[in-house]
């Protein structure tokens, strides 16, 4: 498992996947997705982050992918939380948790200033998981109907492609990189040699994914492309589960707030 | 490369005004770009792919970094698709948890922006003055991911109570990892010069 989420599985489960959530319409998951992140954006209140995040986790859990994945892909979103909120506990004037006298100067750790940290990792964290319950369970094609639907042509044109490329480019890196760990690359460790391996390597990469832009746009040219993509409506019809799935949601949200006390809209 | 990692960092109003910022640049970026001509449209849209790809990979230069190649896209595609292809790199990001919806405007805003289109500026601008590609390359590439994150550290500066110790750490990070990726840059551009490709010197 790596650092970053593999797009290739986040596929599977989202094209193969039978999950109670795969049968909600897309439009019901990206509203509850939104009204989550915009909630977690608001929020400063610690009971209601916590809150967020078990409902959240919930909501992952019934996307019937493997808990050990998700926790993973968080790892990006936490280490960015991590590094930014490190320094809080030092810095926000309060109540002292723990004192430590150096020679020169005193270390404070404040407790506000960890509350502070912790906050921004909930958040943080809460805010991915709602994406990946919607990502591991939307047909791509799905989503993709819809912001065929909703940006111009240009826009469109260019998602619909790179959508269609990211699976080829990915796999070829991965080759790639087996490629150069297979030749003793990865035993570089001088920083311009792996500057230079890594350019070269890179750059003949680019070369060859520009040599096959050339061979689709003839491939498409040839078929009569027009600078148009038109996808075959895929789209289900938003149902009374639908409905009942975002009346629910949005109801649990606010009865959560409703509980975890007052939103400090302390933001806006 | 610089660019906010995580949702919730920036509090609602500023994620607001960076997606209205965002949003008048991807209007103005779809104006000048309506006639373009396909061929370029699609090849735009597989470099999207490959910095999106690339995103991917840990290089193992210093700690481990990522690299994103917006510079280097913004000097091959031109300006205009350039924003484009930051702001569809910035839609597959938040599809991985890397990104977020939020604060992907304050995201487009960085990389297509700073990074993007002030590198194909500045690519374009000092080609009397700095004729090697690999030099020139080199420092576009630098100065847009160096303004870039100083950009992305005013952003969280004037939208979340950080201590100017994290800034610091960040400023320092981003800029090692700019010197880092501007060198790659350079060399595919060098590379990519050496090849013949049509590519190096967009109009």
């Amino acid at each position: 498992m790596g650092l970053f989420p593999d797009f290739w599985l986040i596929n599977e489960y989202a094209e193969n996947g039978d999950s109670p959530l795969h049968r909600i319409h897309p439009i019901a998951k990206l509203v509850t997705v939104l009204a989550i992140t915009v909630l977690v954006v608001i929020t400063y209140n610690l009971e209601t982050l916590v809150a967020l995040l078990l409902l959240t986790f919930f909501l992952c859990l019934l996307t019937r992918a493997s808990p050990r994945y998700f926790i993973s892909w968080l790892s990006v979103p936490f280490l960015f939380g991590f590094s930014i909120s490190i320094m809080l506990p030092f810095t926000v004037p309060g109540r002292a948790l723990l004192s430590v006298d150096l020679l020169l100067f005193k270390v404070t750790l404040s407790i506000e200033g960890v509350m502070q940290g912790l906050i921004i990792i909930l958040k943080v964290v809460t805010a991915a998981l709602a994406i990946f319950m919607v990502v591991l369970t939307t047909s791509h094609f799905e989503l993709l109907y819809y912001v065929q639907k909703a940006f111009p042509r240009t826009l469109s044109v260019m998602l619909l492609l790179t959508f269609r490329y990211v699976f080829l480019v990915i796999d070829e890196m991965k080759r790639m990189r087996e490629a150069v760990g297979a030749r003793g690359g990865s035993l570089i460790r001088t920083f311009f040699e792996n500057i230079k391996l890594f350019g070269n390597i890179l750059g003949a990469f680019l070369i060859r994914t520009m040599e096959r832009a050339e061979r689709v746009y003839t491939a498409m040219e040839v078929r009569g492309f027009d600078g148009t993509i038109r996808l075959l409506s895929p789209h289900k019809k938003f149902s009374a589960t639908d409905m009942a799935f975002l009346v629910s949601s949005l109801s649990s949200l606010s009865l959560l707030l409703w509980i975890t006390t007052e939103v400090e809209i302390l933001a806006i | 490369m610089a660019h906010i990692h995580s949702e919730a960092v920036l509090p609602m109003t500023w994620c607001l005004i960076w997606w209205g910022a965002a949003l008048l640049m991807l209007g103005v970026s779809l104006f000048k770009t309506r006639n373009e001509n396909p061929r370029r449209i699609v090849r735009t849209a597989i470099l999207a792919a490959f910095a999106f790809g690339v995103m991917q990979i840990n290089v193992p230069v210093a700690w481990g970094i990522h690299l994103d190649f917006m510079p280097l896209i913004g000097i091959l595609s031109g300006p205009y698709l350039g924003f484009l292809a930051a702001f569809v790199v910035n839609l597959f990001c938040i599809m991985i948890g890397h990104g977020g919806v939020m604060v992907a405007g304050a995201n487009t805003i960085l990389l297509g922006v700073f990074e993007a289109m002030l590198a194909y500026w500045l690519f374009t601008s000092l080609r009397r003055v700095i004729p090697r590609v690999l030099v020139r390359g080199a420092v576009a590439t630098f100065v847009s991911l160096v303004i870039s994150a100083f950009a992305m550290v005013g952003m969280l500066a004037l939208g979340a109570a950080l201590s100017p110790a994290t800034y610091l750490i960040l400023l320092i990070a981003f800029v090692g990892a700019a010197v880092v990726e501007s060198l790659i840059t350079a060399v595919i551009l060098h590379y990519l010069s050496q090849m013949g490709s049509e590519l190096v010197e967009v109009k």
